[in-house]
């Protein structure tokens, strides 16, 4: 299948403190040599835990901020090359939903001007017919008419988190990027937006690149996973493949550390040892080796690299 | 606004309680008033009894509460990045619980401290104790909260969503640790959290709670195997599931918005969203009533 | 609920204050007794009255109604302490918003402009710009406050838009393809609206106070125009004998500072959207 989002080497180093009078600050290696594909069609998963990256990828995807080195593809058009007017052409094409249904509203505009935003800012409609647009996009998140003067505080998480999908969806765009957009939301209502997102999909043939920290929300949605950690992919497989067989130390911690929904199971559960190491002092060869409980003398020297050790199983790890 | 209205519940000596429920349930009113730290005004206790050991806790004079609170009772929290003063060394603060209970000199209180860092597994205790709260990560955080709350050997541990700020990695390992703790110091645990797993992990036994109100309570293999209430029966059916091999299958989610405490209606507070709802359900309230033994849930067509 | 009833109290105690001392500002000539710049004819038999049936609040040491001096006072008092307002909160706001959403450079030169004016003594300036116009007035007053009122705004301004800037629909606005201008006047603007309208109640209040200081120490407007600062200038020479020539303007002063802060008070309650429903 032809991939619709190509990431490539992709970098972005924040500088944590410039000196004072000159000289080398610290940075933060946020996002550090990451190379994946989305296809068209597919959902994409990314997890990983806080401070992993994932999220400055969305950011650096929509170009929201400027990369250190790397290139993303959209389609044909090359993200970071392209010019103002063409820029604004593919911000139709690739949207976002976001984490925090309160931030993620701008608290002073009612519900029907921030769906109808996107449709007034590329000039899609205007007048009753804008008006008929944004009923239509909002009977499709499953919201109304009668929503539409309202004001996002008038509205639980689970409404206002419909509403930016709507928004989204508004400038009818082919490819979503959904950062942690139930994380926040209590877990009778995640279902609910889960499941929006799956009809949309089907009705709208979106792509979705879908961001989360929770491993069980991602592997239900996903078609195929990729596991970050320290602002690198640390594995990637289908979905099924990754949770049936995964090859990476972390990705088995990871796993092994969701707390199963049934009280019989018990499972081996691998226990990592401290904390994950700040971006701005990352360990040297492989990053996970400080945690790792497998690792042997070539762990500490050497940084792997991610390699396909079966069809379609992506993993950077000395083991394989 | 009646944050909680008419909730019983136990915790026996030695037991895991998880309690359970989503936001606005008032699982977190429920606990804060055990120790009496629900705000007045705007929040009073209007009735009820809270014994512990035999003695009512809602009218016990504000000292011999205080007496209780951090001593037999104590309590951690959800964020460990708020809930320790960033201007004094996480020893001192450890320490100061223990001399705020106990006639020690600051030297031995000291020393505690450290003891106590290192049973909840905190690496090089002597040195850690001489650090600020900034200078450590959010688990080593929580595990200084845990500190502070165990320092004295309460004998009941409310914990608040103790892991829910945490990543999945560390909030294994806190678990763990409170796990190991409770065993060791055979003291009583209320968790309270949101997450069905943490619960089918570490508790022994459930309160499940909806606006306000105790929906069912059961062992915890009773309340995994055979779900009551339609409410307890939809969380689980929301909850996306790990294993692999099926077909990818739509969520069962629970239909509506969490509930509105100023809008319920009078009936079963869960009938507006209910799945199985019936014409019985809403003129009256159902009573939370035994099914079977040590099964109890608040729904008419139970049993 | 209580939080209703206080805002309530705050607007309408607020603005009936503020409406009171306005009218008395506007209707001066209608409303004043006497004559407010008229020395009477018999000095000697007018001088330093107290307070009496036909002049409510006494008189000064030229035998002038205090009463209708007052009002005539609030004209000016008012005046100024609006008028700063409105020149400053436009220059000061552009200035802030500009400095908070381009950053770096920018933000740095406006910010270090800022912060000179903010550590320049108004009351040097005053002093200085009195040299240069030859002699104080009107004019002064405002040319004084204006540069150096603006700052706050800025400031305030300034530290709402660096938080609105990290603002998730402010990043969703922009991946909706949206210009800098429709950034700047559709979202970031309107969301400053309301702390800058409370900051106006309040910057209103310390025009009045500082238009006060300034008269006070003889900087401010000269006779024969009279403004509140100007009525204590005058009065404090007698403040022993004839307290109340400071003290019903003191009290004016009072009374309409008082009134723009809880009126402001009141705004910031009410304009923000999560009470209002």
């Amino acid at each position: 299948m032809e991939p619709l989002l190509v990431v490539k080497n992709l970098k972005k180093y924040f500088p944590l403190k410039r000196g004072i009078w000159f000289g080398e600050g610290a940075e933060v290696r946020a996002v550090d040599g990451v190379s994946f594909e989305v296809r068209r069609g597919e959902t994409m998963g990314l997890v990983g835990e806080s401070g992993c990256g994932k999220s400055t990828m969305a950011r650096l995807i929509l170009r929201l901020l400027e990369p250190t080195a790397g290139e993303v593809y959209f389609g044909k058009a090359s993200v970071f090359e392209t010019n103002k007017e063409e820029m604004r052409q593919l911000r139709r094409r690739m949207q976002i939903v976001f984490q925090d249904p309160y931030s993620s509203l701008d608290p002073r505009m009612p519900v029907d001007e921030i769906v109808g935003e996107g449709l007034t800012i590329h000039r899609l409609a205007r007048g009753k017919e804008k008006t008929d647009r944004v009923v239509d996009l909002l009977e499709m998140v499953g919201l109304g008419r009668e929503h539409m003067g309202r004001y996002p505080h008038e509205f639980s998480g689970g409404q206002r988190q419909r509403i930016g999908i709507a928004r989204a969806l508004a400038v009818g765009p082919e490819f979503l990027i959904a950062d942690e957009p139930v994380s926040a939301l209590d877990v009778s209502i995640q279902a609910q937006i889960i499941n929006l997102f799956e009809d949309l999909q089907e009705q709208l043939g979106l792509t979705y690149l879908f961001i989360a920290h929770d491993l069980r929300v991602v592997k239900h949605i996903s078609d195929r996973v990729a596991v970050m950690y320290l602002g690198q992919i640390v594995e990637l497989a289908d979905s099924d493949e990754l949770y049936r067989n995964p090859l990476h130390p972390y990705t088995q911690a990871l796993l092994s550390a969701i707390p199963e929904v049934d009280p019989q199971s018990k499972r081996q559960r691998i226990f990592l040892e401290g904390d994950p190491p700040s971006p701005v002092q990352i360990p040297s060869g492989c990053r996970f080796h400080p945690r790792c409980p497998k690792r042997f003398d070539r762990c500490d020297q050497e940084e792997p690299v991610l390699r396909e050790v079966s069809a379609g199983h992506w993993v950077s790890c000395h083991l394989y | 606004m009646r944050a909680v209205d008419g909730v019983t519940l136990s915790v026996r000596p030695g037991e895991m309680l998880g309690l359970v429920g989503e936001s606005g349930c008032g699982k977190t009113v429920t606990a804060l008033s055990i120790l009496r730290l629900v705000p007045d005004p705007p929040g009073r206790i209007v009735g009820g009894t809270i014994s512990f050991e035999g003695r009512d806790l809602v009218r016990l004079p504000e000292e011999e509460i205080r007496k209780i609170r951090g001593c037999a009772i104590s309590m951690i929290f959800q964020e460990p990045m708020t809930s320790l003063n960033p201007v004094f060394t996480v020893g001192e603060q450890v320490a100061e619980g223990i001399r705020q209970h106990q006639k020690v000199s600051r030297r031995e209180a000291w020393d505690q401290a450290v003891e106590v860092l290192k049973r909840v597994k905190i690496s090089d205790p002597a040195r850690r104790a001489r650090e600020y709260p900034h200078q450590l990560s959010g688990g080593m955080r929580q595990r200084v909260m845990i500190a502070i709350a165990l320092a004295l050997r309460p004998k009941l541990l409310i914990a608040d969503e103790p892991t829910t700020a945490l990543d999945v990695t560390i909030q294994a390992q806190i678990l763990e640790l409170l796990l190991g703790l409770q065993e060791e110091m055979k003291m009583a645990v209320m968790l309270i959290t949101h997450d069905l797993g943490v619960i089918a992990e570490t508790a022994d036994r459930v309160v499940v709670m909806y606006a306000g109100r105790v929906v069912e309570e059961a062992s915890v293999k009773e309340l995994f195997d055979n779900p009551l209430h339609p409410y307890t029966q939809g969380l689980m059916e929301s909850l996306p599931r790990l294993e692999t091999g099926k077909a990818r299958r739509r969520l069962r989610a629970i239909p509506g918005l969490v509930p509105n405490l100023l809008e319920l209606p009078t009936g079963c507070k869960f009938a507006p969203r209910c799945p199985k709802v019936v014409e019985q359900c809403w003129p009256t309230e159902p009573e939370l009533r035994e099914i079977r033994p040590g099964h109890s849930a608040r729904c008419i067509l139970a049993g | 609920m209580t939080a209703w009833r206080q805002w309530h109290l705050g607007i309408l105690l607020g603005s009936v204050l503020l409406a009171f001392f306005g009218l008395i500002g506007l209707l001066a000539p209608l409303l004043a007794p006497h004559d407010p710049y008229q020395i009477p004819e018999g000095l000697q038999a007018f001088s330093l009255l107290s307070p009496r049936p036909d002049y409510w609040l006494g008189t000064d040491l030229l035998g002038r109604d205090l009463l209708s001096r007052i009002l005539y006072g609030a004209r000016v008092s008012l005046l100024v302490g609006v008028l700063v307002e409105l020149v400053v909160t436009p220059v000061g706001a552009t200035i802030g918003l500009f400095a908070g959403y381009f950053g770096g450079r920018m933000d740095a030169i406006l910010m270090r402009i800022t912060d000179a004016v903010m550590a320049f003594p108004a009351l040097v300036l005053a002093i200085a710009l009195t040299a240069v116009l030859e002699r104080p007035g009107l004019l002064s007053v405002i040319i004084v406050l204006t540069a150096v009122r603006w700052t706050t705004v800025a400031r305030l301004v300034r530290g709402q838009v660096l938080s609105l800037r990290e603002a998730e629909h402010i990043a969703a606005t922009v991946v909706l393809g949206a210009g800098r201008g429709r950034i700047i006047f559709r979202h970031l603007l309107p969301n400053c609206l309301a702390p800058i309208l409370v900051a106006m109640t309040f910057g209103v209040a310390s025009n009045i106070l500082s238009e006060a200081g300034l008269g006070f120490l003889g900087l401010g407007v000269q006779p024969p125009t009279v403004s509140w600062g100007s009525l204590l200038a005058e009065g404090a020479v007698y403040l022993t004998v004839k307290p109340w020539l400071c003290i019903f303007p003191g009290l004016a002063i009072t009374c309409t500072v008082l009134g723009f802060h809880v009126l402001g008070d009141g705004l910031r309650d009410i304009l923000d959207p999560r009470l209002r429903s």
